[in-house]
């Protein structure tokens, strides 16, 4: 099932007068329950990209579909609301509110939704301790190791449930064992859960993981396949 | 969880929240303080000034303020106080001969206003028996009394049942004298009325000055706050041959004065707000700044502007209400304590009126006010910074 669709879609920055093509004219598709990797060199595109797909910056030209709803022409107030309702978000700087606890973390967008507190409650804390953070509920992201604070970042994206969960380099600052840890946490979570997951990287061990890899080149798709479950590709 | 948020964000950096606090406690403590005080004197003052002076609302006839002639009395005065009694809000009436005369001793003289009152009428209106230091006040029974102030005693070396002389001019423009017997003393917290002032029985007076009627009636009124509204409606029971004035025109300095420290006041409130709002202007642009990456990050996964602005209110909002409650209270205490115990001002400031202790009464306006004034800063002055954060793009602030 499709999730998300974009047509045509362009983004030119303009600083300082001088016209910088981010993403040009690019039409992809992503489905449900997907697992996709976009890689390419720095300044390809790949945050760009990200940023429109989940909502947080709009496209020069062309459009943006999420479960067949255009968005790039929602108001920003209604496009908030989507977002908050419809996407989950990872950063590679992990960007937990530093003071609140991991459950309170987690609950924060289910709080913006107004849900119930027994129900925010009960639905972080079965998100920490399924990745294997039951010991750390109250702990809060100070206290934690780099790759625990993106284990709760990855449980924050998931808690109230989105469509898709887009991450920018989420791996970026960790080192090799939490890298490896975190890309099984969400591996589990999409196979068994189904949950859809895009991610930009720069690292060849999260791209040997992807279902689906696309490869960037000058705001451009250069590249865009998906593998069978054992082939390895190297990029 | 944004209330919790931001209560939880104002101790993220505890000294630059502590200080604003205690810029906030300080300030409004202070604030409460100074101004109740000032108020009070204020009030005070004007409170003695109309108790022993002049009383809310006089009648004279037209042109006599101006010209104090012995001649200027009030026509018709019984008619004119049965009237004027019978309007609703008047408590009491006092009738005044009131002449200038000169006082004078074996040792000296000086010039004075000699006032001629009807004991108990007087002590209706008048709380100047509450500042007689020595002897008693007028009553019937005594023969040609009077009474002076101490600086008069003082300088005319009089003492209880001393002999003084006043000559002033009668009715028929002819000097006329008499000698009166002091059996009071009084010290009012008013130097230039004891300087100027003496009191002696209404019909003493009227024997020797041979005038029939009073040039004065003072009128105590049951509400003040009703004065303009009495003061008309006893101006359009009489005509124009009357003229009815309030104690803001009979006593212009002190009115001036009272002016001249709300002032001062306002000029004081307007500095301690100043330097609060600077302090909180620049708090909370240092929380934007810092948080610039954390509010792009709440705006991407889905918090509203209106939220995220709330927000930053609301952290405002809490540092100065912690600054402000407490300093209000300390600054109700201070009042109270000062309530018990006093504030010795100077003894010098007299010639304004101004009593050298003052008991400060804690002015609920003046709460109110301040109170009032602490909210609407925090939400001017945190808007400014809190708008600046609804300006980050979330693009653009995650980025590094
Ligand atoms: N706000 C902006 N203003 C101007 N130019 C921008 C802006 N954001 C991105 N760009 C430019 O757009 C191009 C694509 O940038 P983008 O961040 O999407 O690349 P990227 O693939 O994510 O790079 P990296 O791997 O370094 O994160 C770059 O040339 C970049 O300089
Ligand atoms: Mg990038």
């Amino acid at each position: 099932m499709k999730v998300i669709e974009l047509k045509n879609v362009s983004k030119i920055y303009n600083p300082k007068g001088i016209a910088v093509q981010a993403v040009n004219n690019v039409s992809i598709e992503f489905s449900q329950g997907e697992f996709t990797a976009i890689v390419g060199a720095s300044g390809s595109g790949k945050t760009t990209l990200l940023n429109i797909i989940g909502g947080i910056d709009t496209p020069s030209s062309g459009e943006v579909y999420v479960n067949n709803k255009q968005i790039n022409q929602l108001s920003e107030r209604k496009l908030t609301e989507f977002r908050r309702d419809n996407i989950g978000f990872i950063f590679q700087q992990y960007n937990l509110l530093p003071v609140l606890t991991a459950t309170e973390n987690v609950e924060f967008i289910m709080e913006l939704q107004g849900k119930p507190k027994t129900e925010r409650e009960a639905r972080a804390k079965e998100l920490l301790i399924a990745i294997g953070l039951g010991e750390k509920l109250n702990e809060r992201p100070s206290k934690l190791s780099g790759g625990q604070q993106q284990r709760v970042a990855v449980a924050r994206a998931l808690a109230h449930k989105p469509k898709f969960v887009i991450a920018d380099e989420p791996t970026a600052n960790l080192d090799s064992k939490s890298t490896e840890d975190l890309l099984q946490m969400m591996q589990e979570l999409n196979q068994k859960e189904g949950v859809t997951f895009i991610f930009s990287t720069h690292d060849q061990r999260v791209v040997d993981k992807a279902k689906r890899v696309i490869v960037f080149e000058d705001g451009k798709v250069k590249e865009d396949y998906t593998k069978n479950d054992n082939e390895k590709h190297k990029i | 969880m944004t209330n919790k948020l931001a209560w939880k964000n104002i101790w993220r950096n505890k000294t630059r929240s502590f200080v604003f606090i205690s810029a906030a406690f300080l300030g409004f403590a202070i604030a409460l303080f100074t101004l109740n005080t000032m108020k009070s004197i204020s009030q005070q003052r004007l409170d003695d000034a109309i108790n022993i002076q002049t009383s809310y609302i006089q009648i004279h006839k037209k042109g006599f303020i101006e010209d104090k002639e012995i001649t200027f009395t009030i026509p018709d005065a019984d008619n004119v106080i049965s009237k004027v009694k019978s309007i609703n809000g008047v408590e009491s009436i006092s009738k005044h001969i009131s002449s200038n005369a000169v006082m004078a001793s074996p040792e000296n003289n000086i010039v004075c206003e000699i006032k001629g009152v009807v004991p108990e009428q007087e002590n209706k209106i008048s709380v100047l028996k509450d500042f007689i230091i020595e002897g008693e006040q007028l009553n019937d029974l005594q023969k040609t009394p009077i009474l002076v102030s101490k600086k008069t005693a003082d300088k005319l070396k009089l003492k209880l049942k001393s002999k003084v002389v006043v000559t002033l001019k009668s009715a028929n423009g002819e000097i006329t004298g008499g000698t009166f017997r002091v059996v009071g003393i009084f010290a009012t917290p008013s130097t230039p009325f004891d300087e100027g002032t003496a009191i002696a029985r209404y019909n003493d007076l009227e024997l020797l000055s041979g005038i029939k009627l009073p040039h004065e009636l003072a009128i105590k009124i049951a509400d003040p706050s009703k004065l303009k509204e009495v003061q008309s409606k006893i101006q359009s029971v009489l005509n124009n041959e009357y003229e009815v004035n309030d104690w803001m025109y009979l006593l212009p300095e002190l009115f001036a004065f009272d002016s001249f420290i709300n002032m001062i006041g306002v000029l004081f409130t307007v500095i301690i707000i100043l330097g609060l709002g600077f302090s909180l202007m620049n708090t909370m642009n240092m929380i934007v700044q810092e948080r610039t990456k954390e509010l792009g990050m709440l705006r991407a996964i889905g918090q509203k502007k209106w939220s995220v602005f709330s927000m930053l209110l609301k952290e405002a909002g809490l540092m100065m209400s912690i600054g402000a409650s407490g300093g209000i209270l300390l600054g109700v205490l201070f009042v109270y304590m000062s309530s018990k115990h006093g504030i010795s001002i100077s003894e010098g400031l007299g010639f304004l009126g101004i009593r050298p202790t003052i008991y400060p009464k804690l002015n609920p306006e003046l709460l109110g006010m301040i109170s009032i004034m602490a909210i609407a800063l925090t939400l001017l002055i945190s808007a400014i910074p809190a708008r600046r954060a609804l300006k980050i793009k979330p693009q653009e602030a995650l980025r590094d």
